[in-house]
């Protein structure tokens, strides 16, 4: 599975990858991507769902500050 | 000011932290005996397994495990006492009176994973006891910020970048593009380790004390010869305290010379874990049945830090000083954390003022937060946050609608602009108070 990591420490709220990703991916009200868990709960990792990837992609490829990272999930061990 | 007590007099055979009279050699080698030769990193993660040993800094990651994740690498090996949270003081104390065991479990580490750099960073008053140990040891200075103790933020320090904390995809453990591999590990957390490796090769039972920070605000008052006793915490004063590492909160105060029962029936609160930690209410410390170590707690020690705080002192005026220090800490990287934090602040601030804000709009902002930073500062302040609101939450309900406990504050409501002739609780709405 693959997600997409969101480095917080990078972002400026530029706002693409959001766009790109509406309605999964969305802002808060300071203009920062909001992801959310399984739970709900704000989060830095979005779990990509089968057909986001390409999406996911582009997004990481807009982001102008390279914030965004296309991972392999791999089970914890 | 610091003052260390000396520890009870051990009923079992296992070592102590701070069993050196002095940190000189002699009187290390006198309380602890020789070193044995070091050895592979199985059998120094099986030392740090039998001893139960978890890190010491205050996430309490078990340390075999995070040692056995090291196969393979020869990485950057970092003993940390950066300590930069003010309710803590132990780590400087364990580098004053014991840096040998310090250095021991760094050069155990070191030889065991094939490491050719080690680095001791702590701020440079706590390095003293090191440099004065061993002059050939790697020093690095801290400058006693709250996030520079973080680990990615150490690595950061001791590479030559800002000391700041930083996103990585991979563990700290392994190679990512512009960073070594690298280890770091709490000072106290390498000092039960070098006992450890004693106890290991001897056959002995395993270290199985920590040190705890306790200290004090609204407690008590000064003794009849005027100096402050371990029987009153007065403030900023810190006392460190080698107990047993499953002790009770209650017994750590027994331990630092306080009457936790009398200071249940007084009121009085523990915050467990410093700037990120929790807090445990007079009836959890009295019962004796929290434990703020081991598999009964919910919520760990953090860093060993336990501060009391009498009835006297009202708890939503001092969780909004703390929400403020907490936003000032932060690092100035993630979005969240540099707007999240001072919202939180404000709205914790606005409540103990008695100038508006509501419980509700304050939870509604951590779950704005939590999660979402490159560090866990975040997460930590929320942690703490939501703690408060759990712990006091009349004393909350009270500030939102402008008023404050009967019990505290008195001499400050006209400043705080609270209402002088608002609902005066009785003790069952007052909470867990007593009036006097």
């Amino acid at each position: 599975m693959q997600e997409l990591r969101i480095d917080m420490s990078a972002c400026v709220a530029r706002g693409l990858c959001s766009e790109v990703l509406a309605p999964r991916l969305g802002r808060d009200e300071w203009g920062y991507p909001w992801a959310v868990d399984e739970s709900g709960r704000g989060t830095t990792r979005m779990p990509l769902v089968a057909g986001e990837e390409r999406a996911a992609r582009e997004a990481a490829r807009l982001c102008p500050v390279r914030a965004l990272l296309l991972t392999r999930v791999t089970p914890a061990a | 000011m610091n003052r260390h007590l000396e520890p009870q007099q051990a009923r079992d055979e296992s070592p102590r932290l701070l069993a050196a009279a002095d940190p000189s050699w002699g009187a290390h080698l006198a309380a602890h005996g020789e070193l044995p030769p070091a050895g592979g990193l199985e059998a120094l993660a099986a030392a740090a397994a039998a001893a139960g040993l978890a890190g010491r800094g205050g996430a309490g990651f078990p340390t075999a495990r995070k040692l056995l994740s090291l196969r393979g690498t020869a990485p950057l090996v970092i003993a940390n006492g950066s300590e930069g949270d003010s309710f803590s003081a132990k780590d400087a104390m364990l580098l004053a009176r014991a840096p040998w065991l310090v250095l021991e479990g760094l050069r155990l580490l070191a030889e065991a994973v094939g490491s050719r750099r080690t680095v001791v960073r702590a701020p440079a008053e706590a390095l003293a006891g090191i440099r004065a140990a061993d002059p050939g040891q790697e020093c690095s200075e801290a400058t006693g910020t709250f996030i520079e103790g973080e680990a990615s933020a150490v690595v950061a320090a001791v590479t030559g970048r800002a000391a700041l904390p930083s996103f990585h995809a991979l563990p700290l453990s392994q190679t990512q593009p512009g960073r070594p591999p690298a280890l770091v590990l709490n000072v106290e957390t390498l000092a039960v380790l070098a006992l450890a490796w004693r106890t290991a090769a001897r056959g002995a039972p395993p270290p199985s004390t920590r040190l705890y920070t306790v200290s004090g605000d609204g407690v008590g008052g000064p003794l009849p010869d005027g100096a402050w006793g371990p029987s009153a915490l007065a403030p900023g004063q810190r006392w460190v305290i080698e107990a047993d590492a499953g002790a009770s909160a209650a017994e750590v105060l027994e331990a630092a010379g306080l009457d936790a029962s009398r200071l249940a029936a007084t009121g009085a609160s523990v915050l467990v874990g410093g700037r990120h930690g929790h807090w445990l209410g007079a009836e959890q410390v009295a019962g004796g049945a929290m434990r703020v170590a081991g598999s009964a707690s919910p919520r760990g020690t953090g860093g060993g830090m336990l501060h009391v705080v009498g009835a006297e002192r009202c708890p939503v005026d001092l969780v909004a000083e703390l929400a403020q220090v907490l936003a000032e800490d932060s690092a100035g990287q993630c979005g969240p954390c540099v707007f999240g934090l001072p919202a939180l602040a404000a709205s914790v601030g606005a409540l103990a003022r008695g100038s508006g804000g509501s419980p509700h709009e304050l939870e509604e902002l951590c779950q704005r937060v939590a999660g979402r930073g490159a560090c866990h500062h975040p997460d930590g302040a929320v942690g703490f946050l939501r703690s408060s609101l759990a712990a006091f939450g009349e004393e909350f309900a009270l500030h939102a609608r402008g008023s404050c406990s009967a019990l505290h504050a008195h001499g400050d409501r006209a400043r705080r602009g609270l209402a002088l002739t608002g609902p005066v609780p009785g003790p069952a709405q007052g909470g867990n108070r007593e009036v006097a």
